[in-house]
C-alpha cells in the first residue's frame, strides 16, 4: 500500500492555470493538501486561487528538498547541513514581494516549517529598520494623529535611540 | 501588496527582539494594539524563554533597565504576573521587562505611599495592577514585622513572621507567594548564606550570579541588573510537575 502510494502524482493547480506534478509524499507537507486528500477531493487537479505559479514553484522546490530522507546517521548530519544551507539560501528572494507571498503561500498550504522559515526571513528584514521603512515595506498607511504618534513615541522614546 | 492575516503579523512580530518591537508599536494602530495585548505580550516572553533554552541562554537571559537618576540604588521589591516592582530612590516603579515598559506607580496611584517614618524600606510589593483591587502593600521594618496595607480598605495588617522578601514561587497564582528566609535565617549574615537560603527557594538556580548584591545595610538583595523570578518560574514548575507526575505514574 505504502509502496504504491508514494509513487502517486499529485496535480496541483495555480491561480494563474499552470499546473505541477508534484509527488503524494511530498505535497503531504502541506496540511491544507493532506485534507483534500484525505477527504478524496484531490482526483482531479487540486486549484490553488491563492498561489501564483511563480510562488508554486518555489514552494515545490522548498517541499521536495525537505522531503529527502537521508538512509543512515552519518547521512543524517550531512543532511541536515545541507538543510539549514539551502533554507538560508532558499529566502535569498530578489524581490521582497516574493518574499511575502511566499509567506502567504505557507499559512495558505499550511506548511509549519516553511512558515516559520519564512516568518525568521521577514522578521530579520525588519530588524534595525525604521518606523516609516517598516510601514513602507509592509505597506501600511500611518493612522496615528501626529499627537498620537508623538506619545506613542515619547512613551517608547528608549526604542529610537 | 494585500495584507498579511494577523495569525502570520503576529508570528512574524513574536520574533522580534524588544527594542524592534517597541519602534514597531508607532507603525499603526492595528500594529500597536496587537503588540499590546497581553495575550502577545506572553506569547512573546515565551518564544524569547523556549529561543533561550534552545541555545543555552537562560542562565544569561538578564534585562537591562534604567531609571534615570537612580542607577545605583534600585533594587527589585517583587514580582508579580510577569510584572517587576522596583524601588529606585524613594520612587516605585512597576516594570515589564518583557516589553520593558515602566511606570512610575507612586505618581499613577496615589493610594501608594511610602511610609516614611517608621518604616526604612518596603521590603516586598505584591502587586496586581489589573485589577487594581488587591494592590497590597508590604513595609519591613528592620525592627518591626513586616506589615501589610490594603490600600483598598486602609487596613494595616501585621503578618505573623518577620520576612526579608517575598517572592511569586508560582507564575500567576498570586498564593504561590512565598517568605524567604525566615527570621533565624537572618542571623546569619554572609551573603553566601543568604544566597543559598534563597536558592532554596528559588529552584531555577542559574539566574543567581554575582552581579547579584547584597546589601547589608538595607537586607535587600540589589542590583542594577534585574533578574525577575517570575519569568523563569512557569516554565520550571511545568517540568517539574511533568517530571513528577511521569515519575509517580
Amino acid at each position: 500500500m505504502s509502496s504504491s502510494s508514494s509513487s502517486k502524482m499529485i496535480e496541483l493547480r495555480s491561480s494563474d492555470g499552470e499546473t505541477f506534478h508534484v509527488e503524494e509524499t511530498v505535497v503531504l507537507q502541506s496540511e491544507t493538501i493532506k485534507q483534500m486528500i484525505d477527504d478524496d477531493c484531490a482526483n482531479a487537479a487540486i486549484p490553488l486561487p491563492n498561489v501564483t505559479s511563480m510562488t508554486l514553484a518555489k514552494v515545490i522546490e522548498y517541499i521536495k528538498k525537505h522531503a529527502e530522507k537521508p538512509k543512515d546517521d552519518d547521512d543524517k548530519k550531512v543532511a541536515e547541513e545541507d538543510l539549514k544551507k539551502f533554507d538560508a539560501e532558499f529566502v535569498k528572494v530578489d524581490q521582497e514581494s516574493m518574499l511575502f507571498d511566499l509567506v502567504r503561500a505557507a499559512n495558505y498550504l499550511n506548511i509549519k516549517s516553511l512558515l516559520d522559515l519564512t516568518c525568521q526571513a521577514v522578521a530579520d528584514s525588519i530588524k534595525d529598520l525604521s518606523v516609516e521603512e517598516v510601514r513602507k515595506k509592509f505597506n501600511i498607511q500611518n493612522d496615528f494623529t501626529p499627537e498620537e504618534e508623538a506619545k506613542v513615541r515619547k512613551e517608547n522614546a528608549w526604542a529610537f535611540d | 501588496m494585500a495584507e498579511l492575516v494577523p495569525d502570520v503579523l503576529e508570528k512574524i512580530l513574536i520574533t522580534l527582539d524588544v527594542t524592534d518591537l517597541i519602534r514597531c508599536k508607532s507603525v499603526c494602530k492595528f500594529w500597536h494594539s496587537l503588540i499590546s495585548r497581553s495575550l502577545f505580550v506572553t506569547a512573546h516572553m515565551n518564544h524569547g524563554y523556549n529561543n533561550d533554552r534552545m541555545y543555552h541562554e537562560s542562565g544569561h537571559r538578564r534585562i537591562l533597565m534604567s531609571c534615570p537618576g537612580h542607577e545605583y540604588n534600585c533594587y527589585i521589591l517583587g514580582s508579580a504576573n510577569g510584572l517587576a516592582c522596583i524601588k529606585a530612590g524613594v520612587e516605585i516603579f512597576v516594570a515589564n521587562p518583557s516589553t520593558r515598559e515602566v511606570k512610575n506607580i507612586q505618581k499613577k496611584v496615589p493610594e501608594f505611599i511610602i511610609l516614611k517614618r517608621s518604616v526604612h524600606t518596603p521590603c516586598c510589593a505584591s502587586f496586581k495592577i489589573k485589577s487594581g483591587k488587591t494592590l497590597e502593600k508590604l513595609y519591613h521594618d528592620c525592627s518591626a514585622p513586616m506589615k501589610c496595607l490594603y490600600p483598598m480598605t486602609q487596613v494595616m495588617k501585621p503578618l505573623r513572621l518577620a520576612v526579608w522578601g517575598l517572592l511569586m514561587k508560582n507564575y500567576n497564582v498570586p498564593h504561590s507567594w512565598t517568605a524567604f528566609p525566615s527570621r533565624h535565617a537572618r542571623k546569619h549574615n554572609d551573603v553566601e548564606h543568604y544566597l543559598k537560603n534563597l536558592k532554596d527557594y528559588v529552584p531555577n538556580t542559574s539566574i543567581f550570579d554575582e552581579n547579584i548584591k547584597y546589601r547589608q545595610d538595607l537586607g535587600i538583595l540589589w542590583s542594577p541588573i534585574i533578574c525577575t523570578k517570575s519569568l523563569y518560574l512557569p516554565y520550571f514548575t511545568g517540568r517539574q510537575k511533568r517530571k513528577n507526575d511521569a515519575h509517580s505514574s
